[in-house]
């Protein structure tokens, strides 16, 4: 940061770059310690579980075999504070409505326990953890149709894919069960939970087959604070791209690119084609710099999708502390955040997903 | 002890009620209530942010807190202007939402008893009218008294949503 004040450019200062990069060097290996410190195995919420299952089992009279995956995946310590609630519900959710009682798991030919899986791992910058049960799966139909007394649908339903309508178990207030028990029944459940995860950047995903079990997927960022980014200048603005998301970064001539009908462009590179997103022109930014050929590309990949990013030039690599953009501005498309730079200045951070998607 | 405390809270708010921050926009004198000021800034390096209305002129960083600026004048669908020394940001912090508003000048603090207070005329001669919330007459002179949540609410965009 201190290396990059407006007020050291031009200057010839051998013998301080040295000491700097020095420096550098121990305040990075200094934040790692910290940040390992911060760093705790999930394994002690996912232990918390067995007492919760066979406690159920026992009042509900289900023969329950809890397993355990990956509990070692190590997560920042903030968030595991904020998932062990949820995680809890999600729990009792496959207990008492997923998992049926012995006899009807007989009936359709299962064995007689029930089974939980409880998994964490890690992938690239997120850790994933999945509750999955092997019990009776969500009832499209029975949402389908509180969905539709709720007013909830909003386009036809022949529309509707089996996700989104899984998705509506999310909504405040919703529940399939028509009496309350101990457990559940009163439709706070999912709503909280799905809450708590987004309060720390995680996202929820539902996926289920009809007597084959429900399997809910949590996303999360393995750490609140800190990212390695790229800062890429566009225009005036800068913006920072997670490192973790880049997969690399080139010049290219005009002639590598493949224009459809529709304006749309693209480049091949080694046999691959891919989609270019000029940053100047998606945020209709004012740039000297709109020829291929002046700027460089970034390619970015999100959930094995890949995109190419164009922007006029990279500024360097840096870990920035992200944060959030201001609640009066409300969504802006592509873009997860922002961070403050070494002079004061601010740049924005690319939510890479957001943007992959969008193309 | 809490009586203290209230009358010291109650002291406060006498001293902020019944006066305004005055700035100019163009020729005109608008004035916001006091309680909603925090500072006064000079214009800054403004970062932009993509896709959003013409009036939100980006964010700024306010020692380590970033806030959204909007330029009252753009708001008001004025001529822009270049900003100068004499722009100033005037953060509010309305609902606990802190929001720097681009104005011309500052002019002063005044009090403005309530007697002198009028509501705003009924004709709807201009855009600007809408945020208006009262008159205020001070000597020979008339200030406009802004409404702050309007100033920030986007009611177009609402409107458009609902139809």
């Amino acid at each position: 940061m201190v290396t990059q004040n407006p007020d050291l450019e031009g200057l010839q200062l051998d013998n301080f770059h040295k000491a700097a990069r020095q420096l550098n060097k121990l305040t990075n290996e200094l934040q790692d310690v910290v940040m390992s410190i911060r760093m705790v195995p999930l394994s002690m919420t996912f232990q918390k579980m067995n007492r919760i299952v066979r406690d159920m089992g026992k009042k509900l009279n289900k023969s329950i075999e809890l397993e355990i995956i990956g509990e070692e995946t190590e997560v920042d310590k903030n968030i595991i504070e904020r998932i062990s609630d949820p995680l809890i519900h999600l729990i009792r959710n496959a207990v008492d409505h997923g998992l049926e009682d012995a006899e009807e798991r007989v009936a359709k030919g299962k064995p007689p326990a029930g089974k939980i899986t409880l998994e964490a791992k890690n992938a690239g910058g997120d850790v994933w953890i999945f509750v999955k049960d092997d019990g009776r799966g969500l009832n499209r139909e029975k949402i389908l149709k509180k969905a539709r007394v709720a007013g909830l649908i909003h386009k036809p339903e022949n529309e509707l894919t089996d996700k989104e309508i899984y998705s509506f178990i999310f909504t405040p207030g919703f529940s399939t069960k028509d009496n309350v028990t101990e457990f559940s029944g009163r439709g706070v459940g999912m709503d909280i939970v799905s809450n708590n995860i987004s309060m720390v950047g995680g996202t929820i995903f539902v996926d289920s087959v009809p007597d084959n079990g429900t399997i809910i997927s949590i996303k999360l960022p393995l750490t609140l604070a800190i990212i390695n980014g790229m800062s890429i200048k566009v225009g005036k603005s800068r913006y920072t791209i997670p490192t973790i998301s880049i997969k690399e970064s080139f010049k290219v001539k005009n002639e590598a690119i493949i224009t459809d009908s529709e304006g749309n462009e693209m480049i091949m590179v080694r046999g691959e084609v891919y989609p270019i997103v000029r940053l100047h022109r998606f945020y209709k930014i004012d740039t000297a710099v709109t020829d291929i050929n002046d700027g460089i590309i970034v390619m970015v990949e999100n959930d094995s999708k890949v995109i190419c990013i164009f922007a006029d030039e990279l500024l360097g690599e840096q870990q920035v502390v992200v944060k959030a953009l201001p609640k009066y501005i409300k969504k802006v498309k592509g873009i997860g955040g922002c961070t403050l730079l070494g002079d004061g200045s601010i740049s924005l951070i690319l939510d890479i997903a957001g943007l992959v998607d969008i193309n | 002890m809490s009586e203290a405390l209230e009358n010291v809270l109650e002291y406060e708010e006498d001293t902020q009620k019944g006066k305004y921050l005055t700035f100019l926009i163009g020729k005109e004198v608008y004035g916001i209530e006091i309680k909603y000021v925090t500072e006064i800034i000079g214009i800054q390096q403004i970062t932009e942010v993509p896709e959003l209305p013409e009036y939100i002129k980006g964010i700024i960083n306010l020692r380590g807190k970033i806030i959204p600026v909007l330029d009252v004048r753009l708001r008001f669908k004025k001529e822009p202007m270049e900003y100068n020394d004499r722009t100033c940001i005037v953060v509010v912090d309305i609902n606990d939402v802190s929001v720097g508003l681009i104005v011309d000048s500052v002019a002063e603090v005044i009090s403005i008893p309530e007697e002198n207070i009028v509501p705003p005329p009924e004709a709807n001669t201009g855009f600007s009218n809408r945020y208006i919330k009262e008159i205020g007459k001070v000597g020979d002179e008339v200030k406009l008294l802004l409404d702050c949540n309007k100033l920030l609410n986007d009611e177009e965009c609402e409107n458009l949503l609902n139809i």
